[in-house]
């Protein structure tokens, strides 16, 4: 048996529930009449649309774009017509312009994408490549790929990792992916490994993912890359931790994994890379899993971005009346939907339809103490502190707000039902302004 | 048919099967070997002093939870963590105690040891260990009046650890030392509290709790070991005046305490590293007050003075941050 990998005494054993889709075939799903595709689907400087109300737009045409260091761009799903620009609010009260594009259905490309081309060249013009490709880290954050690839000249990078833990319950469209790609996937990571000449690269799976391990590990021939067991345990996925799990090397504290010579990508992520390089296909389409007990056909669907989240939930065959809860990624760090006309972005991974059944709300009690929060915190951090500070805004008690990866784990554990990472999430918010403010 | 509203709640969706009930419920269960175990010996006695605890404390809990406004009364003050206190503290009382000194006992407990200082989790003390030691400086006499098992009269007798107090170890060199570690009865050597009598009953409980994650076991650990370290170091230097390390361990509160009290969540450190620190003093001052202190027993100062020094301890074991 393989060694598994894991990072250590922290993290939590949530219910895994990827029997619904586990054993779904990917589906590819056709673009409807309209399609929604938002302009910020990044972290970064914001993006415009390039685009007006009236213009046609070719399939693969860059219709928003940024000008910072760090943006990114966005291309048209589909060949049509701009219908409209408009205001969406997403979750966390954000604001989004998202433009509004009726498929002409004649599927009209702009010229040279999506054939196969030759793609001999140098580190900066592949880096340059994925910039235009518009290809974000798909894993959740959304964390322009091209950023994270153009590591600062001091530091050597000596590891890919490719992140396929997906420790969150419910997803499993990385593990489809895996399954049904493995060929793309594994030249995916070998066009990486020869365009930013890292030598060696792990690919980081969770036991409950078997299949997937033994896929990869009989399918691969490059023999630069290793694929690696990991302990089913969250937040196994998160970029520290699995760095950590994989090589025990510690990425500094608010420091980048370029610091221990690693870089690291997400599974589908790669898929998008392959894509892009060998056929010249900007990032339009994602695997994404819809699932739960609120959507009467769980699926893996290998969907248009922009395509709303009502049409999503037609095709797995409609939602139950006892669906609740829309959640826009996975049930630990997943932003929760109001709306079920908001469109589907480059990050989501995931949408769950969940019942009361599955979700347990209760009423917040007071701390007991306990230090449960602190024992499964991955960062070391001491969550129900931060939460108090963070509420009453005392910032000088708050700076460690900072380090929190959000990964919901503290109030998860938490036996007084209390919303420790939320509020510390806000914290970061109200922190970081202050700090902005100057003290 | 389909809603278009969804319930907006903020991540994680998913949560942990432990709640305040079921730690406080399971906490409860662990005191059972101990409490049956003191009806069992005392038979009436222990019963009443047990339910008169147990009603009053939830009685106190209700209505002062009324009068701080608190909502859902009734759900809230079955969490358990009441009757923990209740049962805590009829644990800590002798046989003998007249059932109004349980009812002073309970409400002092509810009041100063928990809603004045805004209820659970709130509180610095230990509310059972407030009301014990309340009543033991305002009664002393009735605090120690310990019996003999059920065979009830009105004769009372000191205690292995008074005997040793005001005796010397001379008395008590010919106990037998795992009759007390079982709790069985002895002829003229008082029982004590009636919870605190057999630290094999309160062991099972303890263990119940150690495997359920509920405690962690280097507190009972670190406490008892203190002791035993400490009071062996004593014994080794002038047996005649010292008793033996294995006499501590097997009378008093000290198993009792180890086990429920200096564990108890809210009032010892939340950091590993402080739990370790305060488990240790609460060993070292245990020892310190049974060797050289004019009482006979120390558990319950011990664990009163490092929860007043426990946000102080944590402030100085603060966890290392995952990187730096």
């Amino acid at each position: 048996m393989a060694k598994i990998y894991s990072f250590g005494r922290t993290g939590v054993h949530p219910d895994e529930r990827k029997d619904y889709t586990e054993n779904k075939p990917i589906e590819k799903v056709k673009s409807g009449e309209f399609l929604y595709v938002a302009v910020n689907q990044h972290i970064g400087a914001p993006a415009k649309s390039i685009v007006k109300a009236g213009d046609r737009v070719l399939k693969n045409q860059v219709i928003a774009k940024g000008d910072a260091p760090v943006t990114s761009v966005v291309h048209s799903p589909v060949s049509g017509e701009v219908v409209e620009i408009k205001s969406m609010i997403f979750p966390n009260e954000q604001k989004n312009e998202v433009i509004v594009i009726k498929n002409d259905f004649k599927d009209e490309k702009v010229l040279g994408t999506e054939t196969k081309r030759e793609f001999k060249t140098n580190r900066e013009e592949f880096i340059n490549e994925i910039k235009n490709g518009g290809i974000i880290g798909m894993g959740g954050a959304g964390f322009p790929t091209y950023v994270k690839m153009n590591s600062p000249k001091d530091k050597k990078i000596d590891l890919l990792i490719v992140n396929g833990a997906e420790c969150e319950p419910y997803l499993t469209n990385d593990y489809r992916v895996m399954l049904e790609y493995t060929n793309d996937f594994l030249n995916g990571i070998s066009i990486v490994l020869d365009n930013l000449s890292i030598p060696e690269c792990f690919v980081g799976i969770e036991e409950n993912k078997i299949k997937a391990f033994e896929l990869l590990s009989e399918r691969v021939e490059d023999k630069r890359i290793k694929i690696k067991l990991l302990k089913t345990k969250y937040p196994q996925g998160a970029e520290k931790q699995l760095i950590y799990a994989l090589t025990k090397r510690v990425v500094p504290i608010r420091k980048l994994p370029f610091e221990v010579g690693v870089i690291v990508q997400n599974v589908s992520t790669i898929k998008a890379i392959y894509d892009l390089i060998v056929f010249n296909k900007p990032l339009t389409e994602r695997v994404l899993t819809c699932t739960g007990k609120g959507i009467k056909e769980p699926k893996n669907l290998y969907a248009p971005i922009g395509m709303s989240v009502s049409e999503i939930a037609n095709i797995c065959g409609g939602i139950y009346e006892e669906c609740k809860y829309l959640i826009n990624g996975g049930p630990m760090m997943g932003k929760p939907f109001a709306d079920i006309s908001l469109p589907i972005t480059k990050t989501t991974s995931g949408l769950l339809f969940l019942t009361d059944e599955e979700v347990t709300v209760e009423e917040e009690n007071p701390c007991i103490h306990c230090g449960r929060c602190l024992s499964v915190c991955p960062m070391g951090l001491n969550p129900t502190y931060l939460k108090e500070a963070s509420d009453r805004r005392e910032y000088e008690k708050m700076d460690d707000v900072l380090d929190c990866i959000e990964c919901g784990s503290c109030s998860f554990i938490c036996p007084a039902s209390r919303e420790l990472a939320s509020s510390i999430v806000k914290g970061k918010q109200k922190y970081t302004k202050y700090l902005k403010r100057g003290k | 048919m389909s809603p278009n509203n969804f319930i907006i709640k903020p991540a994680p969706f998913l949560r942990g099967r432990e709640d305040i009930k079921s730690i406080m419920w399971t906490v409860v269960m662990a005191l059972m070997p101990a409490t049956l175990w003191a009806i069992y010996l005392y038979r009436f006695r222990a019963l009443m002093v047990i339910l008169t605890s147990l009603i009053f404390t939830e009685i106190f809990e209700i209505l002062f939870l009324k009068i701080r406004g608190v909502k859902n009364v009734i759900e809230k003050s079955f969490d358990g963590s009441a009757f923990i206190t209740g049962l805590l503290l009829a644990l800590n009382l002798p046989s003998t105690s007249p059932m109004w000194m349980c009812v002073v006992g309970s409400f002092v407990a509810m009041l100063f040891g928990k809603h004045i200082f805004g209820g659970l989790g709130s509180n610095p003390f230990n509310p059972a260990l407030v009301a014990r030691v309340f009543l033991l400086l305002s009664f002393p006499s009735l605090m120690t009046r310990w019996s003999i098992g059920v065979n009830l009269t009105t004769q009372t007798f000191a205690t292995p650890l008074g005997m040793l107090k005001t005796q010397g170890v001379s008395s008590i060199t010919n106990l037998d030392y795992l009759k007390l570690f079982f709790g069985f009865p002895i002829e003229n050597v008082g029982g004590g509290s009636i919870g605190e009598i057999s630290e094999f009953a309160i062991l099972i409980g303890g263990t119940l709790l150690i495997f359920r994650r509920i405690i962690p076991f280097f507190v009972p650990l670190i406490y008892i070991g203190t002791v035993f370290v400490f009071t062996a170091i004593f014994n080794l230097i002038d047996p005649t005046r010292y008793a033996s390390p294995f006499f501590h361990m097997v009378t008093g509160g000290l198993f009792l305490g180890a086990f429920f009290m200096a564990t108890d969540m809210v009032t010892s450190p939340i950091t590993r590293k402080g739990k370790v620190i305060f488990a240790f003093g609460c060993g070292l001052i245990t020892s310190i007050i049974r060797l050289f202190g004019s009482y006979p027993e120390g558990v319950s100062f011990a664990i009163l003075i490092m929860e007043a020094l426990s946000p102080t301890i944590e402030k100085f074991t603060k966890n290392k941050k995952f990187g730096e």
